[in-house]
């Protein structure tokens, strides 16, 4: 009789405590799916703006890139957009820069939002002093003296045609750099991907050298500020611009097919190299036997980098 | 206490087994919003992968078909590497298809990974060229456990290259 006088005195209290089991339960079951709503719908805005913000650039790059060849426009800003899915506000802007030192025109597409902005630039580059800085009238150009056995036909009648070597601005290569000068395993695995490539003066970055028997495949412009070696055996296929503030080696059996060599310092040549394109030293060029030689002016047409989000 | 808190746990079975079928469809509910996350996170990946490399890094672009859809190629910009994206079924795995990414550097094997969560299947896998500057990405997927199917469209601009 009291066991069952007691259980009824516990009857309210299950019932309350059922209730607030059950509510537990629920909430718990409920916050676990807006939690995992909250974080899918978080990751989805993310991913959707990114690619909003990459089609939108991209666009406006390839828009910028015909436009700037018939009205060459100078810079703009557009009017904001509002972006769908979002509901954000972002300001476009085109810019296209002049180098004031270097013979480059740069088109940035920049898009400015809340809490980010985005970055993508396209690069026009001309051989130092311009294309048609009188100094590439010769296909070969000594500021000193050339030494070996030049090739028939590649010096003029009047050589030199000019000697008016035009200077290098060391900060523009540095400041419009996208990547260091690549490593062997980077020319190994990928190439190079028609971009600025450049190391800066310092002690600490010493020679680049190029290893023996690399295939230089893909197109690049290399500035260093120190010396360049390119061993022995190696072979460049795509356009290949070397811009040296120092002098540059080339080693044996080299063939460059579509070479700009341009130093502030000597140029030494190995025994049986072959360079299709232009090379111009403001130092001495030492030519190795059986060097060949053909002259290529159009290694000088402007070089078009790669074009990157950032 | 002990024997309350009993009671109230045989209460609340009481009452789970009497609106069961309310119980059923939040547990049903959830997995088809589990499975849904789990398709759109496969299909993301999957774009993600193939945009960054049409968009920035391929030079030069051909597409063609199998007969589990499109194998898309890209020379890569660097020009000592090449991708290809292409759907294939698993190996060992009756009837599950998967998206693969092949990288070949010259000189070397190629590397063919999965880029696409185990748990999904590929059903259609198809590229078209819209013009030279434009693909138009078209992908069915469906997840293995729950058998939810979902088509993903995206549209990828080249950046850097063109399709031939």
């Amino acid at each position: 009789m009291q066991r069952m006088r007691y259980l009824k005195s516990l009857q309210g209290g299950f019932a309350v405590l059922s209730v607030i089991f059950l509510v537990v339960f629920l909430s718990i079951l409920t916050q676990g799916i807006l939690h995992i709503v909250c974080q899918q719908a978080k990751f989805q805005q993310e991913y959707i703006r990114q690619r909003q913000m990459a089609g939108l650039g991209i666009d406006l790059m390839l828009q910028a890139l015909q436009k700037k060849e018939q009205f060459n426009f100078k810079s703009k800003s557009l009017p904001a957009i509002m972006l769908y899915p979002g509901a954000e506000s972002v300001v476009p802007q085109i810019e296209v820069e002049n180098s004031a030192t270097l013979p480059l025109q740069a088109v940035n597409v920049v898009i400015k939002g809340a809490n980010a902005a985005w970055q993508m630039q396209h690069l026009h580059l001309e051989p130092p002093g311009g294309t048609n800085h009188e100094i590439y009238n010769n296909l070969i150009y000594s500021g000193q003296e050339i030494r070996g056995n030049i090739p028939k036909g590649l010096l003029s009648a009047n050589y030199p045609l000019s000697n008016i070597v035009p200077s290098i601005d060391i900060k523009g290569y540095l400041h419009y750099k996208s990547m260091p000068l690549p490593d062997a395993a980077a020319l190994r695995n990928v190439g190079l991907l028609s971009r600025i490539y450049a190391n800066d003066s310092g002690v600490s970055s010493g020679t680049y050298v190029i290893d023996s028997n690399t295939l230089i495949k893909g197109s690049g412009v290399l500035y260093s500020g120190n010396p360049i070696n390119i061993r022995q055996g190696c072979n460049g296929v795509g356009k290949l611009w070397l811009i040296c503030n120092d002098k540059i080696i080339i080693g044996d059996n080299v063939k460059l097919e579509h070479a700009f060599l341009f130093a502030k310092g000597p140029i030494y040549i190995g025994r049986n190299v072959s360079i299709y394109g232009i090379i111009v030293s403001a130092g001495k060029i030492e030519l190795g036997d059986g060097f060949i030689m053909r002259g290529d002016k159009s290694v000088l047409e402007k070089f078009s980098t790669s074009c990157y989000m950032n | 206490m002990l024997l309350e808190i009993l009671l109230a746990s045989m209460f609340m079975c009481i009452l789970f087994a009497t609106f069961y079928q309310f119980f059923l469809q939040i547990v049903g509910s959830l997995s088809r919003i589990y499975a849904d996350i789990e398709l759109h996170r496969a299909a993301q990946v999957v774009i993600s992968n193939v945009e960054s490399e049409l968009a920035y890094n391929a030079r030069e672009i051909v597409l063609e078909e199998n007969k589990y859809g499109s194998r898309i190629i890209c020379q890569n910009i660097g020009r000592r590497r090449s991708v290809v994206f292409y759907c294939r079924n698993i190996p060992n795995e009756k009837n599950k298809t998967a998206i693969y990414k092949s990288t070949k550097i010259e000189g070397r094997t190629a590397g063919i990974n999965p880029i696409i969560s185990p748990k999904v299947s590929t059903e259609q896998w198809q590229c078209e060229k819209i013009d030279a500057h434009t693909l138009r990405l078209k992908m069915q997927m469906k997840t293995m456990t729950s058998g939810r199917r979902k088509t993903f469209v995206e549209v990828i601009r080249l950046c850097n290259g063109c399709v031939i």
